[in-house]
């Protein structure tokens, strides 16, 4: 079970995580709406895991990435895209994310993937 | 889904009340429809064969299809077919009508001729709605082959069946240029082509968008539930980007916003379809490569 930083402007997006994580076990440890507040809660608590959403006001996902790899190399960032992201999607493996979440949100999907990146 | 056309069409000419109404549809989700009558309404036994064989039924400990058989009303086959359509939502909503005594199953077939002609659909148009597939029901609605606007409005009418309702009801589409609306949650995309992409209506309609998509509870169209429908467009828009990707076609989607109490113009098509859910319209907007404006 991993201890997870929940990264996404939109609350529902956030909550309907939370919600599908908690139920499968895992700890929401923190939420932030932006790429900006991810950051300083990547430092601050230290999560397993963190899903990123790409598209935020502030700082956006690919930015708030680059920071938190720059922070530890070793970061297991899952980006969290609106199925149509496919650029951004590239840009992202490039800079370190281990995996991809699309929207909307997909139970299986969602376990599979983090269960995935807990065994890596 | 065929049950909210047609028991609409028998509400708007008195043929039903609005609480007997409620009762047919609670109850076409929990009765299993009777071979008899799947097999009148699909005009492969009379309702005096139906009868009969129902009468016989009583007296053998043999099923419908096997005396019907015997008798040699129906073919194997037949029964076989008539088994396939007892999960058939027009034929579950035929037998709650039946079973409440609102109409003789002749006076469905008269009242079905005449919603076809009032509606102005064709066969295949009717079978589609009692199909009940949305993929069949949607263009008779909708103009699917809209470059762009029609793919858009088919993938977000799916998606609101998958992730939101599944039991919705369209109605005809329509072209506008203005649009006055109460509250509105939308998105434009950027790129290749321009795309605006909204759900617009009453609040109490928007929240039954909102709600089963956060799955959460709303009680009024605050901030978290237009955040939940902005987040819905997102999504829908987000699939449709993808597969137009695959086409070579690339748009980003802009952040989404929400509005209330103005009105929407464009220079261009505006495209509405009105989709009625738990008895609320909402109406979809889109327009396609021309400026909106609200103000």
């Amino acid at each position: 079970m991993a201890k997870i930083l929940i990264v996404d402007d939109s609350k529902t997006s956030r909550r309907i995580l939370k919600n599908i994580l908690e139920a499968n076990g895992h700890t929401v440890i923190g939420e932030a709406i932006n790429g900006k507040e991810a950051v300083d809660k990547f430092k601050e608590l230290k999560p397993d895991i963190t899903t990123m959403d790409i598209t935020m006001p502030v700082m956006d996902g690919l930015e708030a990435l680059k920071k938190i790899m720059g922070v530890d190399k070793d970061a297991r960032v899952v980006m969290v895209t609106a199925a149509g992201q496919k650029t951004k999607m590239v840009d992202a493996v490039k800079h370190g994310a281990v995996e991809f979440l699309t929207k909307p949100f997909e139970e299986e999907q969602i376990i599979e993937i983090i269960e995935r990146v807990i065994n890596q | 889904m065929f049950g909210l056309y047609f028991g609409d069409y028998l509400l708007k000419k008195k043929k039903i009340s609005h609480s007997l109404l409620e009762d047919v549809m609670e109850q076409q989700h929990t009765s299993r429809a009777k071979l008899g009558l799947i097999a009148v309404a699909e005009k492969l036994l009379t309702s005096k064969q139906a009868d009969e064989l129902n009468e016989l039924q009583k007296l053998k400990d043999s099923r419908f299809g096997d005396i019907a058989i015997e008798k040699g009303y129906l073919k194997k086959e037949d029964v076989e077919y008539l088994l396939n359509l007892q999960g058939n939502p027009y034929i579950r909503f035929v037998q709650a009508l039946t079973e409440n005594n609102v109409m003789t199953m002749d006076q469905i077939e008269t009242t079905l001729e005449e919603f076809k002609k009032d509606y102005g659909l064709s066969d295949a148009e009717l079978d589609a709605l009692k199909s009940g597939d949305i993929d069949r029901i949607i263009p008779v609605f909708v103009d699917t082959g809209i470059p762009f606007a029609g793919e858009c409005i088919a993938l977000a009418i799916r998606n609101i069946v998958r992730f939101v309702n599944n039991n919705i009801m369209l109605k005809e589409s329509y072209i506008a240029k203005e649009y006055t609306f109460t509250s509105i949650a939308y998105q434009q995309l950027v790129g290749s082509h321009e795309l605006f992409v909204a759900f617009a209506g009453e609040d109490e309609a928007l929240l039954n968008i909102a709600s089963p998509f956060a799955r959460e509870e709303f009680e009024s169209m605050d901030e978290d539930a237009f955040d939940s429908i902005c987040e819905f467009i997102n999504c829908s828009n987000g699939l449709y980007a993808s597969k137009l990707s695959r086409e070579d076609i690339h748009i980003d989607m802009t952040p989404p916003k929400y509005d209330q109490n103005k009105t929407l113009t464009s220079d261009g098509d505006l495209y509405v379809v009105p989709i009625i859910i738990d008895g609320k319209q909402s109406d979809l907007l889109v327009v396609v490569d021309h400026k909106v404006e609200i103000n």
